[in-house]
């Protein structure tokens, strides 16, 4: 296995002090949500594919700190999940 | 021919519309907003294609009836339940995308009660109509 090439680096000025506690941080700690943006899946009832990534393999929803879904999508979701089970769908 | 007077042409005075004629125009031309909707009901597995079909133009009929507007009509055929509904563990899907008032959505919901042969329906009412996606497409091999 070949390790990969491009990671990121830290910056290089290490010498560099926080002056506050609320500066952001160079580094990301959040994932962003998959389902809004450009190329996001479209959140339907009749789209199966998508629905299913997101329950667990008894069928439940997905809480949202796992999946990092938004909470306008995360709403969305949980909509077009409980009609897709009452069409048997799901 | 030539025209002698110049002046008489481009010296007309230029036409007057009646106010009343556009205001009454402009009323004409808003519909009433019609809602849309998505529609999809599921009927039994012993059913022939005979029957099938028959079901399918009874519920067309009624939303026309109710001034209602059919853009688009899908099977997506015999698919299996996820779960049992009603002890039937298959089904034939039909989804129907119509504008129209809430009253067509009413008489559906009506009519399905008393058939025996629908196992579930579903009426959605959506924004915009989607037409380009068919995620039950059936793959010709």
């Amino acid at each position: 296995m070949k390790r990969k090439k491009n990671f990121k680096k830290k910056p290089s000025n290490s010498s560099f002090q926080k002056l506050s506690l609320f500066q952001k941080p160079d580094m990301k700690f959040f994932k962003s949500c998959p389902l809004s943006g450009k190329n996001a899946p479209i959140l339907d009832y009749k789209n199966i594919k998508v629905l299913k990534k997101y329950l667990s393999e008894s069928g439940r929803i997905l809480p949202s700190r796992i999946t990092s879904v938004s909470l306008n999508k995360q709403r969305e979701l949980t909509r077009s999940i409980k009609r897709a089970r009452l069409l048997g769908l799901i | 021919m030539y025209i002698k007077n110049f002046n008489s042409i481009y010296l007309q005075p230029p036409p007057i519309f009646i106010g009343g004629f556009f205001d009454n125009l402009v009323e004409l031309t808003k519909d009433k907003k019609m809602n849309c909707y998505e529609h999809t009901f599921i009927t039994k597995q012993d059913l022939g294609e005979g029957q099938n079909s028959k079901a399918l133009s009874k519920y067309q009929e009624i939303i026309k009836k109710n001034s209602g507007k059919i853009i688009k009509t899908e099977e997506w055929g015999l698919r299996g339940f996820a779960n049992q509904i009603k002890k039937n563990k298959k089904g034939f899907y039909f989804h129907i995308k119509f504008e129209g008032d809430g009253s067509a959505v009413k008489e559906l919901e009506k009519a399905h009660n008393i058939d025996d042969m629908i196992i579930r329906s579903l009426t959605v009412k959506v924004k915009k109509h989607d037409l380009e996606n068919n995620f039950f497409e059936k793959k010709d091999i």
